[in-house]
């Protein structure tokens, strides 16, 4: 499902990721732990087609993504990838029902009319009409959830999604994942740093300095 | 495709309304540039219209019309010969006349019969009072405008003056717009009424180009037969260089607009960076981001546009009183109809407007696409990936200016006369550089200033001073904005330094005379009109004056072109000019500078010139600058008027009195003297002298707003890019709140960055704005009025007026305070 074979990424003098390899299978929820700097984010990059590593070999979904240009990675991740930052990354002056289209109006996806079903199983259902930057935290989370979700990719990334909010909040949100993982087989890759809720996932991958460290 | 039309237009309306002063002053902006524009091309437009209206319109199927070489009337018994071979002929008469509010207005005597059966005319429908309109000799219809100038209509009595006072009364009101504005008679009403039976003023001529020949032959040797189309041409070609230097106006006009629309779009795009890489992380395409900016620009220059069109109506109001004041002083009298008209100018410049506003977006647009979806993760590395070009925009800038100026030196230099286009050209070459030039300069610049800045501003250099260095992208185009209205400050105030300097110095030249006479029928520099023989022997009775001179001006053609000629008294001006006693009279003539640029004529040279009496040769004895008029401008004395002319008439009298005369004493007298009737205007030295000034404010007046505009961009400039980075800045600033910065601290440090701008701005500007006065006096103004204007640097004011520019750039620090205050200290700290 996705397969990283020795991969390298430098930016300038920073060596950040130093011969990577690994492999996540399809329906697998997985979080990557380490230290600050050591790479995840990068990482997280390079698989949701956001950044082009310097060499080695990425493969998605079957598809060897290595050598696509700009304009093949944007839409390859249009249609597999939905990702949910760390600060949600929101747009403040649209509303909430208009920042969960924006996706599916880039990508043609036809499931305008699930925003509402979507929101009231996220437990924001009454927000939709609300700006984004009157939401609080967990909501707009939430929001950033049901704009990944609704156009159904095969594979999440989530960079620190409960990084930002309080513990409770978190828990919701990872609960959320989870069962989204288990109807639907979407596979889940989620940099944390936090232990409790790597112990959660599938498994845990460890990265230090730039390389595996299992 | 509707889905990413949907997905454009959700972004643009929400982004349009978050950022709706921004949108409102750009939307202002284009306003601006299109209405200032409209008005221009309209009101020039309607000028050439009107000036050769009485050509076109008034007898339209007659192609051709016969007319005097030398401007006089013509003897009507010319009409006979053209009947009797069956021409189509139809006679015309015209005077300029003055009303009783001052107004110049052409009576113009018509065949009226002749027209009305070929339908030449529309009278239908006009409700004239036929019977009368040639019965009475005071009759007369009116065009419309006329009319509601004058406020009379049908029945009223009005008076006209030209040598006396004519009464008319009005027989009927001309709705027709095509008609030429004017009071109409009919010819023989007025032939009787101004006294001057038998003389008609020219004949339209409906003919074959298969009869030219014919026609030319029965003609008497000072009459002459032109084609109509070509008669328009030459009218049209007087006001060409006229019309460049209104669109050069028009033109930054537009510049401006650019400027703030740029600015609207640049402000969206770097306020939206996170959310253009987000977009782009959730799979965007970059053509996608740029239709995004692309249309939030094309929506701001529709609106723009479009309210530009009802703007430009209104500043028509004055620019087509201020047009019509200037062509009819200078060159004609004109009436402009309909200033509010919706035509194809209309659409013009709605076009323009929409192309400039196009073109304004494509910068930031791009900037747009080139932000990377990870960069919603980590921020400015635009920065870094633009810095290292900028030693190359610098050495490129280089290149476009030196190229500019060479340009335009070429265009100085080449005969190619009318075509100004070079200098044009080289002048936006050079603007280009100087845009290209201006990252290399700020940031180099900056970093001989960094320790003086840190050392004597502290907290606020230190702060500024990162601020401004890792966006010096920003801030340079901050700075350009803030050059380029330094540069328009510099050459306009300059350009109209220098000429009024060399126009005060050129009157002081050639006005030394102490009373001045001429007719008061006649509104331009130059009137064609002789006055009254007797005139001059009366003048010559009173004992305070010393001596009269007279001077007529008479069109004439010179290498086929239509000019001016002037028979002045050369021994009376040079002894009172130039002290010179019996001056030597030769066969020789002065030629105004404008033929010694345009044909390369100079002093020393032999001339050929058309006269009644065949071609004579005269040797150019002096080379003038006239400020007076925008055409060649010959001057012969008076003797070669009689020898080769036949003539000794004059349309203008310039007296010298005796020593400690008093000239309103002097003018009292000749009021009652010869101005009974007040169909003369009587001057003394001063007035002239004023009138001249007023006029040239006046033809000026529209660069003082130009100034004030490039004042207001440049604080919006400078307002807008000190916004975009308080907004990029947040973080920086909550962390300054959070370490106990006041609100007031950061407007310092803005304020600060502000003025750093404002300065440094000021002084590339100053470059800019030298070599750019240079251009616009040495090579536009010579080589369109072939004028020669001096220099006239005013440092002091110039001084004074940068200042006022950096005082209202560092004003822009004020406009981020909005973000400093809505960021909160702690919630950006929490994040980290
Ligand atoms: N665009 C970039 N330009 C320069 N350096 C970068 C860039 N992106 C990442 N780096 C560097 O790469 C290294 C790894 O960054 P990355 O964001 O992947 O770390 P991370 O493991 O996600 O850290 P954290 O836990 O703090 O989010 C860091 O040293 C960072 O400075
Ligand atoms: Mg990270």
């Amino acid at each position: 499902m996705i397969l990283l074979e020795n991969v390298y990424k430098n930016y300038g003098e920073t060596k950040v990721l130093k011969g990577v390899s690994l492999q996540i299978s399809a329906g697998e929820f997985v979080s990557i732990m380490g230290p600050s700097g050591s790479g995840k984010s990068t990482l997280l990059n390079i698989i949701g087609a956001m950044e082009k590593p310097d060499s080695g070999k990425v493969m998605i979904n079957n598809v060897d993504i290595t050598d696509f240009d700009e304009e093949k990675l944007t839409e390859f991740r249009r249609k597999y990838i939905g990702y949910i930052f760390q600060f949600f990354n929101l747009f403040n002056n649209l509303t909430v029902k208009e920042n969960i289209l924006i996706p599916l109006l880039i990508g043609g996806v036809k499931n305008e009319d699930k925003i509402p079903e979507v929101l009231d199983m996220l437990g924001i259902g009454e927000k939709i009409d609300s700006f984004a930057h009157q939401l609080s935290g967990g909501q707009m989370q939430r929001v950033a959830i049901a704009r990944a979700l609704l156009k159904e990719p095969k594979i999440v990334l989530a960079d620190e999604p409960t990084g930002s909010l309080d513990s409770t909040s978190g828990e919701n949100i990872l609960n959320i994942l989870r069962e989204l993982n288990i109807k639907f087989g979407t596979t889940i890759v989620m940099v944390t740093h936090n232990h409790e809720i790597a112990k959660f996932t599938d498994r845990i991958i460890k990265i230090k300095d730039g390389v595996i460290s299992v | 495709m509707f889905d990413k039309l949907r997905l454009i237009l959700i972004i643009v309306f929400r982004n349009l309304r978050e950022e709706k002063l921004f949108s409102i002053i750009s939307i202002f902006g284009v306003a601006l540039g299109v209405g200032l524009f409209l008005s221009i091309l309209s009101s020039t437009q309607s000028a050439i219209e009107s000036m050769t209206s009485d050509i076109k319109k008034l007898n339209p199927i007659a192609k051709y019309e016969i007319k005097s070489k030398f401007d006089s009337y013509i003897n009507e018994n010319i009409l006979e010969k053209l009947y009797e071979k069956n021409i189509r002929a139809y006679p015309v008469i015209r005077i300029d006349t003055v009303a009783e509010n001052d107004l110049i207005v052409p009576v113009i005597g018509i065949d009226t019969l002749k027209i009305l059966k070929n339908g030449n005319f529309e009278f239908q429908g006009a409700s004239i009072d036929l019977q009368s309109f040639f019965e009475n000799i005071d009759a007369a219809v009116l065009t419309e405008d006329i009319a509601n100038r004058l406020n009379v209509k049908k029945g009223d009595i009005f008076y006209l003056t030209s040598k006396e006072k004519l009464k008319f009364t009005v027989a009927g009101i001309l709705q027709d717009e095509s008609i030429p504005s004017g009071v109409y008679q009919d010819i023989g009403n007025f032939q009787e009424k101004f006294k001057i039976s038998g003389k008609i003023s020219k004949i339209d001529v409906d003919i074959n180009e298969a009869d030219l020949e014919n026609v030319k032959n029965i003609l008497d040797n000072d009459l002459q037969i032109f084609k109509k189309s070509s008669l328009v041409q030459n009218q049209t070609e007087i006001l060409k260089s006229f019309k460049m230097n209104l669109y050069f106006i028009s033109f930054i006009a537009f510049l401006v607009g650019f400027f703030m629309l740029f600015n609207t779009i640049f402000i969206t795009v770097v306020k939206k960076r996170e959310q253009i890489g987000t977009l782009r992380a959730l799979g965007a395409s970059k053509p996608q981001i740029l239709m995004i900016f692309v249309t939030q620009s094309l929506l701001l220059g529709v609106i723009g546009s479009i309210s530009g069109v009802f703007l430009g109506q209104f500043v028509s109001i004055y620019s087509f009183a201020v047009m019509e004041d200037t062509i009819s002083t200078i060159f004609k009298p004109v009436y402009i109809k309909n200033i509010f008209v919706f035509n194809k100018y209309t659409i013009y410049s709605v076009v323009l407007g929409v192309i400039i506003s196009l073109f304004s977006s494509i910068f930031p647009s791009i900037e747009a696409t080139k932000v990377r979806p990870t960069e919603t993760i980590r921020k400015g590395t635009f920065e870094l990936k633009f810095r290292k070009y900028f030693f190359a925009g610098f050495i490129l800038g280089v290149i476009l200016i030196f190229s500019g100026i060479m340009v335009s030196f070429i265009d100085y230099k080449s005969k190619y006369f009318d075509q100004l286009y070079l200098s044009y050209l080289g002048v936006f070459l050079i603007l280009l550089g100087f845009c290209a030039a201006a990252f290399f300069y700020l940031e180099k610049l900056l970093v001989l200033l960094e320790k003086t800045i840190k050392r004597f501003f502290k907290t606020v250099g230190i702060i500024s001073f990162a601020d401004i260095y890792s966006s010096s992208y920003r801030f340079a185009i901050a700075l350009i904005s803030v050059s380029i209205s330094t540069a328009l400050i510099i050459s306009m105030v300059t350009l109209i330094d220098s000429f009024k300097t060399s126009l005060s110095d050129w009157i002081d030249d050639n006005l030394r005379a102490d009373i001045f006479i001429k007719s008061s029928s006649c509104s331009s520099n130059f009137c064609f009109e002789p006055l009254e023989e007797d005139v001059l022997q009366k003048i010559k009775t009173l004992d305070e004056v010393e001596a009269v001179s007279t001077f007529r001006a008479m069109p004439g053609t010179f290498k086929g072109k239509n000019i001016l000629f002037g028979f002045g008294e050369e021994r009376v001006v040079k002894k009172h000019h130039d002290g010179i006693e019996n001056f030597n009279v030769t066969k020789s003539v002065a030629i105004s500078e404008y033929l010694k640029v345009k044909y390369g004529i100079d002093k020393g040279d032999y001339i050929d010139i058309d006269t009644p009496k065949g071609t004579e040769k005269f040797k150019v004895r002096e080379v003038f600058t006239s400020y007076s008029t925008t055409n060649g401008f010959i001057i012969f004395d008076n003797s070669f008027q009689k020898k080769y002319w036949g003539e000794l008439k004059f349309t203008q009298i310039s007296i010298y009195l005796k020593k400690g005369a008093n000239p309103d004493n002097v003018i009292a007298e000749l009021e009652d003297l010869i101005n009974k009737n007040k169909s003369l205007d009587i001057y003394n030295n001063l007035t002239i002298r004023q009138k001249v000034i007023k006029i040239f404010d006046k033809s000026f007046a529209i660069t003082y707003a130009i100034q004030l505009i490039a004042l207001i961009v440049s604080l919006l400039g400078v307002g807008n890019m000190l916004y975009a980075v308080s907004l990029e800045r947040r973080k920086e600033i909550s962390i300054l709140k959070y370490l106990g910065s006041s609100n007031k601290l950061l407007v310092k440090i803005y304020t600060f960055s502000a003025t750093v701008i404002g300065i440094l701005g000021t002084i590339y500007g100053s470059i800019l704005g030298g070599i750019l006065s240079i251009i616009i006096i040495r090579v536009v103004n010579t080589k369109s009025f072939g004028w020669t204007i001096e220099f006239d640097v005013r440092y002091f004011k110039l001084f004074i007026l940068l200042l006022i520019l950096i005082i209202f750039v560092s004003i822009a620090g004020f406009l981020p305070v909005r973000t400093f205050k809505k960021v909160d200290p702690k919630k950006f700290t929490a994040f980290e």
